[in-house]
């Protein structure tokens, strides 16, 4: 038998996946050979070996401070009150709004009894890369908000704005927009300074930037403050490995807008989260009023 | 052996709930429940004590914000774990030069026991970020949090096939620098 076999035996041994045939094929080979023995050790040893550092003891005040976050921004729970000055087209408001009151019914009749409604599997979803923060298709949240987002001043204020509008119609934008981190770094005034630099579009085109957006190294090499602030805010940086989100930025007037006062409002209202996952919203982006 | 285990609450889905309809206090009790296995994850991910608490918390929050998106079908620490584990990947490879590790910081995460942190613990932390991330991953979640290879696969979103792959070029990898082992393919015969 194979180095390698035994090896798969003793993994198999110490994770406890061994078929019962697996078990007996292992312990006639592990009576019948020294080094079949002097491996299983070794293996042993090695388990023993890592797992003696033990668990750790998490930071005093952890939970306070998970709670203190989550109770400012309860986005899980579904926004109650909005305030509304819908001034828009209210026809298409409430033709949506009732459009999607009805998808609603039709989905929680059929999801009885499901304990949590409107959700979706996470697990087991279709596989992607590991580093993506916690990505759109993993975060959908249906759209059981859509008729509060719908009648916001959020939606309203973007619905004048015909760069936001414009911006906003982009599918994988509205995706890194549901990342809290980068609706963070948005309203970040080094952000924001960077968004609206004249020389955003070919700095942003530098080979040297798309270099250090993998190598720490090569972003010390840069002097510019605007880029430094780009670089060096995390969110940020994860965005700008997306060519998607470069685009969006490369595109005219888009970057301006998203430092501009109609984004950093909506930017700052509690139901933008959801606005971002409604696909109620991204219908009514693209209807001008 | 040092193993995080900790039993299958059933009520988690309960709290789960309870989180949904607006009482944060039942997320605290999610998060204080997980806090010391979701930490001890982050710390071997990272091993670094301020970066852990970092992604341990923003995990937490993050797990809060898309709690809607929770399937009731599948453990909530399963879910914690795939959150947990993208945020630490995302630690480490935005992780700059200029911070370097500490592998003697990186015992429990109180001055206490970091003063007594053996030399075994400093070995294995140096070892541990020998690894890429992804072997240290399945090893941490393997050995810290004692995840079967089907919920490292969840957690991971790769196949359980590429977690035994990945857990037994990592172990072989970690037995050649603590043990001494021969590097896989020498034989001994």
């Amino acid at each position: 038998m194979a180095h390698s076999d035994l090896d798969a035996l003793l993994q198999g041994a110490i994770d406890n996946t061994l078929t019962p045939e697996e078990q007996a094929r292992l312990a006639r080979m592990i009576s019948e050979s020294a080094k079949a023995r002097d491996r299983a050790a070794e293996f042993e040893q090695l388990a023993g070996f890592i797992e003696s550092i033990g668990p750790a003891s998490p930071p005093p005040g952890l939970v306070e401070h998970v709670l203190a976050q989550v109770s400012q921004r309860p986005y899980a729970v579904r926004p109650s009150t909005f305030e509304r000055g819908v001034t828009v087209n209210k026809k298409i408001l409430f033709g949506l709004a009732a459009a999607a009151a009805i998808v609603l019914a039709v989905i929680t009749y059929n999801s009885y009894p499901r304990p949590i409604e409107g959700t979706e599997a996470t697990i087991g979803a279709a596989q992607r890369a590991q580093t993506p923060q916690i990505a759109a298709q993993d975060v959908k949240l249906g759209d059981t908000s859509a008729q509060d987002v719908l009648q916001t001043e959020t939606f309203d204020a973007i619905m004048k704005d015909d760069a936001v509008r414009t911006m906003l119609q982009d599918a994988e934008l509205r995706s890194h927009l549901t990342d809290a981190g980068l609706r963070s770094a948005l309203q970040d005034e080094g952000i924001k300074k960077a968004l609206n630099d004249p020389e955003l579009k070919r700095k942003l085109s530098d080979p040297a930037l798309h270099r250090a957006l993998s190598d720490p190294e090569a972003a010390k090499k840069f002097d510019d403050a605007n880029v430094r602030a780009m670089l060096y805010n995390r969110y940020f940086a994860d965005a700008l490995r997306s060519t998607a989100f470069r685009n969006v930025l490369l595109r005219n007037g888009m970057a301006a807008a998203m430092a501009g006062a109609a984004f950093q409002q909506a930017l700052r209202d509690k139901g933008f989260d959801a606005a971002m996952r409604s696909q109620s919203f991204a219908a009514s982006l693209k209807t001008r009023h | 052996m040092g193993r995080v285990y900790f039993s299958e609450d059933p009520d988690d889905l309960d709290l789960v709930r309870q989180s949904l309809a607006g009482r944060t206090e039942a997320f605290g009790v999610l998060v204080t429940r997980y806090q010391k296995v979701m930490y001890t994850v982050a710390l071997r991910m990272l091993s670094n004590p301020e970066d852990a608490r970092d992604a341990t918390q923003d995990a937490f929050v993050k797990a809060y914000q898309h709690l809607a998106t929770f399937d009731s079908r599948y453990r909530f620490y399963s879910w914690m774990y795939r959150i947990l584990v993208n945020e630490c990947l995302n630690v480490n490879r935005d992780r700059r030069s200029e911070e370097p590790l500490d592998p003697y910081a990186a015992g429990s995460g109180s001055p206490f026991d970091t003063t007594l942190a053996s030399e075994r613990v400093v070995q294995i932390n140096m070892a541990l970020e020998q690894l890429s991330p992804e072997y240290r991953a399945v090893v941490v979640l393997r050995h810290f949090a004692g995840q079967s290879y089907g919920e490292i696969a969840q957690a991971l979103s790769i196949p359980e096939k590429t977690v035994k792959s990945r857990l037994y070029s990592a172990r072989q990898r970690l037995g050649e620098m603590l043990l001494g082992w021969k590097e896989d393919g020498e034989e001994e015969d």
